[in-house]
């Protein structure tokens, strides 16, 4: 199974519902909504998709049937922005 | 306790920081 973490430890604002991470590494800011954040808040110890689904249906309310697709991109689009890492 | 509704884990944005000398 296919776990991420973080790849570093970011500084983590929360404003106004959202989540800006500041990389200090590559200099970018990134945005998260507020389930985005969630994740996130989750990834400073490894997490898979089955994890990370799991955590949400407990914290939220979904009959959203693809949660994990959602996941799946959500994490792709972390590890384009250089912030989480796969490990093996 | 009452859930949040679910909506997809989003990236709103990502850019680089712009340094001004």
């Amino acid at each position: 199974m296919v776990e991420y973490i973080r790849k570093s430890t970011f500084e983590t604002v929360h404003f106004d519902g959202e989540v800006i991470i500041l990389n200090t590494d590559n200099y970018t800011l990134t945005k998260l909504n507020e389930t985005g954040g969630f994740c996130w808040s989750l990834l400073n110890e490894s997490q898979s998709v089955e994890s990370l689904r799991e955590s949400i249906f407990r914290h939220f309310e979904t009959e959203n049937n693809n949660v994990q697709g959602d996941i799946e991109v959500f994490l792709e689009g972390l590890l384009e922005c250089d912030l989480i890492k796969v490990i093996d | 306790m009452k859930k949040i509704s679910y909506v997809s884990p989003k990236i709103l944005s990502h850019s680089p920081i712009r340094f001004e000398t």
